[in-house]
């Protein structure tokens, strides 16, 4: 008898615990205020629309982070919806800021992102070799299952030469490309950016890219397509 | 060897038993997709628990079948079997935990203390494909600094598969219990017993 009493009360209890769980997580935030808020751009090349845009969604990336590319192609995919809802009417003002987190695991991280900083200070040329950048990777690698998640094999130590090529296909100057690669002109910027993400993923208990700010919205990881991201615009306050 | 094979036998006995009803098999699927989704849901970051938290009603439906549609497109990846492993194996315990609890009126504790601590490691190891990351990082930061970084990634699917030691210890104990029970008790049955 004592025996049926513990297990009513834990079946009981479990329940209770299990239903109450179910409704505070639907019930919490079901309507969220969300407030604007006016943030310092790190690399206006690195932006897209307009600066006096009411909302500044920031995602915080490193050039060899698959889940960063899987965002990318996500809301490339789609990107004419984006421009058209978000980007023409001002709601939102979108800022990439490139960071070293995950050298300790790719060898070609680092060269990444000083590549990255090293396009972007060529006008206009920052988004073209993001995206050759992200599809190499995609098309070579991602796609094979290549350095794509936990697991899977890594991506080799690229060459010099590889980063080149796609600043050429990205119509790059070469000479000042290689110029400032080569000489690794933007490493203290990068060093900067890269500590200041790091304090402000503290703040936020964030432990990795692609990191996430919009608004009071905050966020890492990505897994999902363009109707995932119009989720997290909304979550944001943007509909 | 020889032990071990008749042992592991005993437990399919068991098993077997305690399928026999569609109870077994409705908590089975049920809390399989339960901790399917639990542990799915911190594997990406911590961007779904977010949504999930700071969406309207209508759209924490949509998050919830994003979860499970993710899980099903990555699935032959080693980190989704692992977790598509341990989340049967929880179904697997939960339905012969109350298998043994419809028969012998008794919560095994041992079995339930297994579980538990499954998928607390489990949900550690889960967490979460985020680059540079893990739900582990910030105490690993603490311990060993940046190189806590270099371990990590293999360190949580490592986890991954540890957390499927406990779980095979439950299955085995339950199995052996339920290999000695007759068949499930209805509720009248047992009413009238006690």
């Amino acid at each position: 008898m004592q025996n049926l009493d513990i297990g009513r009360i834990v079946r009981w209890s479990l329940a209770i615990v299990a239903i109450g769980l179910v409704v505070a997580l639907f019930v919490w935030n079901a309507v969220t205020p969300q407030t604007a808020k006016s943030v310092e751009t790190w690399q206006p090349e690195m932006t897209f629309g307009s600066p006096q845009a009411v909302n500044h969604f920031i995602e915080y990336v490193d050039m060899m982070c698959p889940y960063c590319a899987k965002f990318y192609l996500a809301l490339h995919d789609s990107f004419d919806d984006f421009q058209r809802d978000f980007i023409d009417t001002d709601k939102i003002y979108y800022e990439l800021r490139l960071v070293d987190i995950v050298s300790e695991h790719s060898q070609n991280s680092y060269r990444g992102n000083i590549a990255g900083y090293c396009a972007a200070r060529q006008p206009d040329k920052f988004w073209g070799f993001y995206e050759t950048m992200q599809n190499y990777l995609t098309d070579n690698y991602y796609s094979k299952g290549i350095g794509d998640k936990k697991g899977a094999p890594e991506i080799p130590k690229w060459d010099n030469q590889v980063f080149y090529d796609q600043a050429e296909q990205s119509d790059l100057n070469m000479d000042e490309f290689r110029d400032c690669f080569d000489t690794q002109q933007p490493k203290d910027t990068l060093a900067t950016n890269t500590r200041k993400a790091q304090i402000s993923m503290q703040t936020n208990s964030i432990s990795g890219v692609p990191y996430f700010i919009f608004n009071d919205y905050t966020s890492s990881g990505f897994e999902g397509n363009y109707s995932t991201i119009q989720r997290m615009f909304k979550a944001g306050g943007v509909n | 060897m020889k032990r071990v094979i008749k042992s592991w036998r005993t437990v399919s006995i068991g098993i077997k038993k305690a399928a026999n009803g569609w109870q077994f098999w409705l908590s089975a699927v049920g809390a399989t997709l339960f901790f399917i989704f639990l542990f799915n849901l911190l594997s990406s970051g911590n961007n779904f628990l977010q949504l999930l938290i700071n969406l309207p009603f209508g759209d924490k439906f949509f998050v919830i079948g994003q979860v499970y549609w993710e899980f099903l497109t990555n699935f032959l990846s080693i980190e989704k079997i692992l977790i598509f492993l341990a989340a049967a194996g929880q179904g697997l315990i939960i339905s012969m935990i109350v298998f043994l609890w419809r028969t012998r009126r008794r919560l095994d504790d041992t079995a339930v203390l297994e579980s538990a601590s499954a998928s607390l490691i489990a949900l550690i190891g889960a967490g979460c494909p985020v680059c540079g990351g893990t739900i582990l990082l910030p105490v690993l930061m603490s311990l060993f600094g940046a190189s806590a970084m270099t371990f990590l990634q293999s360190f949580s699917l490592l986890l991954m598969a540890a957390a499927l030691a406990p779980i095979i210890f439950a299955i085995r104990r339950l199995g052996f219990l339920s290999s000695m029970q007759p068949k499930a008790k209805s509720r009248k049955e047992s009413n009238a017993e006690s």
